[in-house]
């Protein structure tokens, strides 16, 4: 344990003087002395409790691409083969509830199922296996270089002997088909594969001065760093550093962070969060109804998904990195699929030559009289919104839960509620009026329903309208009560605006990734370091580079608090 | 393919023709005595409330017009209203999380983490509690079985406090699950299950290796892995080796997203589903099991197989009050949802099963844990099966669910005299 703390003290040092976070939009190291120290100011080391995680849906079918190439084909879709994710803090962490039975033969299953595709394509796995009888060098050797990396950890000689023996060619009994280097190098996946060492986040760490605290492994906070950035396995430069125990330096994670935010990868961890920050995850199975939107048809989904995708990493990555450009900017990057959707007043204009986008798509920028942000783009408006109809408590349920981090109960049971087609006369707005006349209802829905209504611009598929569907002149004046913006806002523009210049959205925001990182909502415990997340998110003008750099920067992104 | 599998694929895929049933495992299993099962059916948002109640009269009943295509079986079911679930109406927090996850448990969710089915359950099921009971000593391939059709993470069983049973609700996954082994030629099955074997050894001596390893906290979870590792490996072990006598039915048309189909797909999963319960009842793979018809939250569905436009969701909101038109779109839906009990029933009853059929040894309990509104009282019930005398209507008027688990524990002859939160315990329903 002794050994440990002298790094601790080397580590205070390094980060008091020599480290920091670059300033708005110049993502570089070394310019502000206050940017990465969460926690140092106090009389402890921030380290804050991470649950065990399983890999989510997301991050497996990241991480197999990753680890097995080209063996498998890129189009494979991993995801949809495994059971659905537990949420914690609204985002997947498969941290609360234990595996049952039916998840792990669901992961048995899918992984089966992975593994089966590979056997035509084995050269692609090492080219030594490329050949009818491959020789034990060969196997072992392909082993010893996939074991390390699908573990996320060097493997001392007695695990990997283990794997060995499942990797040799034994002879199969008659009648049976499979090859008999197939079999074991199926042996070899299925056992890296359904290892714990593989799906699971484990942090072993090493024991601190603190018996409540461990310090984690370099290997371990290269995990961190990848799956947060990438929602994807450390890549080899990672590891090369992991080996030498370098990532407990907070200058070392910073050039990482910096690399791999340049990184194509880094546009799917991106997309990874805001997916479930917008709850957008149902859109693969959007369905609209097809008297109202003729043209409506399952292959639009994956272009909405794209759009979203692209508008994501633009202004991220390739834009000026802030929240409030996230929630306002007009440009957009869409197959002409969608683009009758976005109406007439869209002007083509010249992508960034930097910015990777679906093949066929256009730069548009959209109408400024109608769209502002990620809220008025397709994909989270038809996500938020019934099959014919628009969704104003849905909309405004959205806005307050993952713009302001409100937790908002659902409706009471005893409760008549919801309402059908706007029929002539009677707007949704003047049904929702209703909220108001009845105490039980007008307790939440006097937060809900302004927000939602100032969205009501938008139809169920998100095209923008001036009458609603039974002919009533749309009506989107709304407020945001009980919030830092005042007053009313005169429709979906101007409220996307307000909601682009608010500290509380501001605020939220980190907490939101906070949430993301940890895989589980933030507690009391939590406050220091979520105070610094949010100082810094907030000094920086919502930078969101920034504020991922402060937490890779961070002492607790090496540190977990045990129970 | 082999030509068996092929000849029930068209059986199953082209119309569902029904099949002959013989035991997969027959009187040797379990001695001379026909085993008792258990058939939890949940559906989703409640009834139609007016059209829902039957009228008794004399050992039968005059069924209203949802009941109505149950007709064949007037004289076998009992419709119990006015059962009330008082732990989860006294919880605050998402309703369909929490009258989902309360129904059968009787016990306060112990954690609701967030809309759409994230919630740790309070306790044991009814059905859990029941399994080890029913099974007694014969080895029975799978303690408990949980299908779903588009049922998306709500679990209505639960093993114990924080371990929720969710369904399976891919027709194809469970298939394989349940059946797969019992498919694949003899020689390939060998090696198949000699290449599970290895790895789940393997992962076995990580999962052992890690626990010494890992912090006190992360145990808990390599537990649950290590100890559901373990029974898929026994069950692979004590599958019988000789090809079974009894059917398998064969599910393999390709099912687009099965995690969740398009609308338009509910219908044809759910009757494959069906399919694979009364199978795997019928083969005694199991004993007890629950189906789960469609999600309990907002899921969007819309019956558009019954050319219903509007959500379903949405509509059981509206119904039950003054939209006339939401009230018949959904007593239209809740008919549907009785055609498929009846369907159901009637595949039970077409088993023979000693000198009666299979639905004379599986007590089968249909209900939804909302009722009017999303409201958790008042709740529709109907049973069947199981021995149990039908034609029947009881009205118990605010008397908990829990009555009705610890009545029916009673009929299976399990010694229970009362099940759940004590608080909220009120013994047995009289005269069941």
């Amino acid at each position: 344990m002794s050994a440990l703390c002298p790094r601790i003290r080397t580590w205070v040092l390094t980060c008091g003087l020599v480290v920091g976070c670059g300033e708005l939009g110049a993502p570089t190291v070394g310019d502000d002395p206050e940017g990465i120290d969460v926690g140092l100011r106090g009389p402890d080391p921030v380290a804050v409790v991470v649950p065990l995680r399983r890999l989510t849906r997301t991050q497996l079918h990241h991480t197999l691409h990753d680890l097995l190439g080209d063996a498998l084909p890129p189009s494979l879709d991993v995801r949809s083969m495994l059971p659905p994710d537990d949420e914690h803090g609204g985002f997947s962490s498969n941290s609360t509830v234990v595996p049952s039975e039916l998840t792990v033969a669901q992961i048995e299953r899918a992984m089966e199922e992975v593994v089966a595709g590979i056997p035509s394509r084995r050269g692609r796995l090492d080219p030594c296996l490329d050949t009818a009888e491959p020789t034990p060098q060969c196997m072992n050797r392909w082993v010893d270089d996939l074991a390390p990396r699908a573990w996320r950890r060097p493997l001392p000689v007695e695990e990997l002997e283990a794997l060995h023996a499942l990797a040799r060619i034994d002879t199969l009994p008659a009648g049976v088909e499979q090859d008999a280097v197939d079999a074991a190098i199926e042996r070899v996946l299925l056992a890296l594969l359904l290892s714990p060492d593989f799906l699971y986040r484990l942090e072993r760490g090493e024991p601190t001065t603190d018996p409540t605290v461990v310090a984690l492994t370099s290997h371990e906070i290269a995990a961190r760093l990848s799956y947060l950035l990438w929602s994807s396995m450390p890549d080899d430069a990672l590891r090369i550093d992991a080996d030498e125990g370098r990532l407990a330096d907070p200058v070392v994670r910073l050039e990482h962070f910096e690399r791999m935010f340049e990184d194509p990868r880094a546009r799917d961890g991106l997309v990874d969060f805001h997916v479930q920050w917008l709850e957008l995850s149902s859109l693969d199975s959007l369905d609209k109804d097809r008297n109202l939107f003729p043209t409506w048809s399952e292959a639009l989904r994956p272009l909405m998904r794209q759009e979203t995708s692209t508008f994501v990493d633009y202004v991220l990555r390739h834009d000026d990195g802030r929240l409030a450009t996230l929630l306002s900017s007009r440009m957009t990057f869409v197959s002409p699929a969608l683009l009758p959707w976005y109406g007439d007043e869209v002007a083509e204009v010249e992508p960034p030559s930097s910015l990777w986008r679906p093949e066929g798509t256009v730069a548009v920028e959209l109408s400024s009289e109608q769209r502002s942000g990620i809220l008025s783009r397709i994909a989270p408006l038809a996500v938020h919104a019934h099959a014919s109809r628009s969704d104003p408590v849905g909309r405004g349920a959205l806005v307050r839960r993952r713009l302001l981090c409100e937790t908002l109960a659902t409706a009471p049971a005893d409760v008549p509620m919801g309402t059908l087609e706007p029929a002539q006369g009677s707007s949704q707005r003047e049904q929702l009026e209703r909220h108001a006349h009845d105490p039980a209802c007008a307790v939440c829905h006097a937060r809900i329903d302004p927000v939602g209504l100032a969205l009501e611009s938008y139809d169920a598929m998100g095209m923008f309208r001036e009458e609603d569907a039974a002919g009533n002149p749309v009506d989107a004046r709304g407020a945001v009560p009980d919030s830092d913006i005042h007053g009313p806002v005169d429709g979906p523009v101007a409220l996307q605006r307000a909601l682009a210049q608010s500290e509380q959205v501001l605020r939220c925001h980190a907490r939101q990734w906070l949430r993301h990182a940890l895989g589980r909502a933030e507690t009391p415990e939590d406050d220091a370091l979520v105070e610094r997340l949010t100082e810094r998110f907030v000094a920086s003008d919502g930078h969101v580079p920034t504020l991922l750099r402060t937490l890779v920067g961070s002492e607790a992104f090496t540190m977990r608090r045990i129970r | 393919m082999n030509p068996n599998r092929r000849a029930l694929l068209r059986a199953l895929g082209l119309g569902m023709v029904a099949a002959p049933w013989v035991p997969l495992l027959p009187s040797h299993a379990h001695g001379d005595s026909i085993p008792r099962r258990l058939l939890v059916v949940h559906f989703a948002h409640g009834v139609a409330r007016d059209r829902w109640s039957p009228v008794e009269d004399a050992g039968s009943l005059t069924l209203s017009p949802i009941l109505a295509p149950l007709e064949d079986f007037a004289s076998r079911i009992t419709v119990v209203e006015g059962l009330d679930n008082p732990v989860g109406r006294a919880q605050v927090g998402d309703v369909h999380n929490i009258a989902t996850g309360t129904v059968l448990t009787c016990t306060p969710l112990s954690a609701d983490l967030g809309a759409g089915g994230h919630y740790l359950p309070g306790g044991i099921s009814i059905d859990q509690r029941l399994a080890p009971e029913l099974n007694g000593d014969d080895a029975v391939p799978f303690a408990s079985v949980q299908l779903g059709v588009r049922s998306q993470g709500f679990a209505l069983a639960s093993r114990s406090v924080d371990q929720p049973l969710r369904a399976e609700d891919d027709p194809v996954a469970a298939h394989g699950r349940l059946f797969g082994e019992l498919a694949r030629p003899s020689s390939e099955r060998g090696h198949r299950a000699e290449q599970r074997r290895r790895a789940r050894d393997f992962v076995r001596r990580r999962l052992d290796a890690l626990d010494a390893l890992v912090p006190q906290g992360d145990r808990p979870v390599l537990h649950a892995h290590r100890e559901a590792v373990e029974t898929l490996q026994e069950r692979l072990d004590a599958m019988p080796s000789a090809p079974p006598e009894c059917s398998v039915p064969e599910v393999s048309q390709p099912i687009d997203q099965p995690m969740t189909p398009a609308d338009v797909d509910v219908p044809r999963i759910l009757r494959l589903q069906t399919e694979l319960a009364v199978a795997a009842l019928s083969c005694d793979l199991t004993r007890v099991m629950t189906l789960q018809w469609g999600s309990s939250g907002n899921d969007g569905l819309r019956h558009v197989w019954q050319d219903i436009d509007e959500e379903f969701h949405s509509l059981a909101h509206l119904a039950n009050g003054e939209d006339a038109h939401a009230h018949e779109q959904l007593a239209r839906m809740n008919t549907w949802t009785m055609e498929e009990l009846a369907h159901l029933l009637g595949r039970l009853d077409a088993v023979p099963q000693g000198d009666g059929t299979l639905l004379d040894y599986t007590v089968v309990v249909c209900l939804s844990s909302l009722s009017v509104g999303h409201h958790m009282g008042d709740l529709p019930v109907v049973i069947a099966g199981g021995g149990l005398t039908g034609g029947r209507h009881r009205i118990h008027p605010e008397t908990p669910i829990s009555a009705l688990w610890t009545s029916l524990a009673q009929h299976l002859g399990v010694s229970m005299t009362g099940f759940g939160d004590p608080d909220h315990d009120h013994g047995v329903l009289p005269r069941l």
